[in-house]
């Protein structure tokens, strides 16, 4: 017999007699009693569900069979249901892909607006207009308080000439400098 | 003792008599679980989840006779369970040191009795480089010392594959035991 063989043998011997040693049977007791109450609990108003939902069949099969169709009908009503949600969850990040589909949902004001903006020399072709009916309206919006604003400045250089010369001075600068360019 | 009364009080739902099962059927189902996992709170863990699946499926025992391999097949397969998730989660890595430890308690005669952590430690370095078919084949026929029949009958291998698991087992630990100690 090799001296390796001993070793296992003594190892195995060893890990034979050494029997672990299982502490607080008591609490583990209580902890799978506990976990089983409340499966049972589960189980139990599952059941009485079931029990109040079909207690005027008295036939097994047919009380089996109608859980069963219940069950598939719940299921799919819940996979319609998400399905929708999807859909109306996708809506918002739909564009309107056309002017033809864009332009009804506008109100009036909104469609001078738009036309006034062609006719300021901005080409907007039917193919680039991506966005919808309320991302105009913005837009517009945004443009109109920028002009404002562009005639809030403009008066306000007007009025200080200092300020006028200084920006004029500039302006010669920047332009002074292209040219060298 | 577990009998077929008890076993036919616990599936009529008495959980008093349940807590007797849990008593005697711990022990045994601890030292597997914590010689095959090598960990202690994991093995009771184990055992715990043993316990409620055992009480779930109460039903599906034949006999009293059975219930012991029919406990084992439950351990077992949680314990797979674990390991993979074990593996997953990180790398073992034996020190010397352990090793030292080990030796000191070979090198007494006669062999010592090891306490929980000690067995842990020398199960981790000896079994955890085999894979958790070898570890369970290795557990259950050379420390618990079951027939092949009860093996197969717990693990579901056929005698040919416990066989060559128990082969490579006993060639990885013996080299393992050359090279260290």
């Amino acid at each position: 017999m090799t001296s390796e063989s001993e070793k296992y043998k003594k190892v195995l011997s060893i890990l034979r007699q050494s029997a672990p040693k299982l502490d607080g049977v008591e609490n583990m007791e209580e902890n799978v009693i506990g976990r089983i109450g409340r499966i049972g609990r589960i189980h139990r108003s599952f059941s009485d569900l079931i029990e109040s939902i079909f207690a005027w069949i008295y036939i097994g099969w047919v009380r089996r069979s109608l859980v069963t169709a219940s069950a598939l009908l719940v299921l799919f009503f819940v996979h319609q249901q998400t399905i929708i949600m999807k859909g109306v969850n996708n809506l918002n990040k739909r564009a309107i892909a056309t002017e033809a589909e864009s332009f009804p949902v506008l109100n009036d004001a909104i469609e001078k607006q738009l036309m006034m903006l062609k006719l300021t020399g901005r080409r907007i072709s039917a193919s680039d207009l991506e966005i919808s009916g309320k991302q105009l309206e913005q837009i517009l919006n945004s443009y109109n308080e920028l002009q404002e604003k562009y005639s809030d400045l403009i008066k306000i250089i007007e009025e200080d000439p200092a300020l006028k010369e200084s920006i004029e001075k500039k302006l010669a600068e920047e332009r002074n400098k292209k040219s060298n360019l | 003792m577990i009998d077929q009364g008890l076993i036919e009080q616990c599936r009529k739902g008495n959980l008093q008599n349940f807590r007797e099962v849990i008593k005697s059927a711990s022990p045994f189902a601890f030292s597997v679980a914590f010689r095959i996992l090598g960990d202690e709170d994991l093995a009771k863990d184990v055992v715990q989840d043993t316990m409620v699946t055992v009480w779930e499926k109460l039903n599906k025992i034949k006999s009293a006779a059975s219930f012991r391999t029919w406990l084992y097949r439950i351990v077992v397969n949680k314990c797979y369970d674990h390991l993979r998730k074990k593996k997953r989660e990180s790398e073992f890595r034996p020190d010397d040191k352990a090793w030292a430890v080990i030796s000191n308690h070979l090198s007494e005669e006669p062999a010592s009795v090891l306490e929980n952590e000690e067995i842990a430690r020398l199960i981790n370095l000896l079994i955890n480089k085999l894979s958790p078919r070898q570890k369970a084949v290795f557990v259950l026929s050379e420390i618990e010392e079951m027939s092949n029949d009860e093996i197969s009958e717990i693990t579901g291998m056929s005698k040919t594959l416990i066989k060559a698991n128990l082969h490579y087992a006993r060639k990885n630990i013996t080299g393992m035991i050359e090279k260290y100690l």
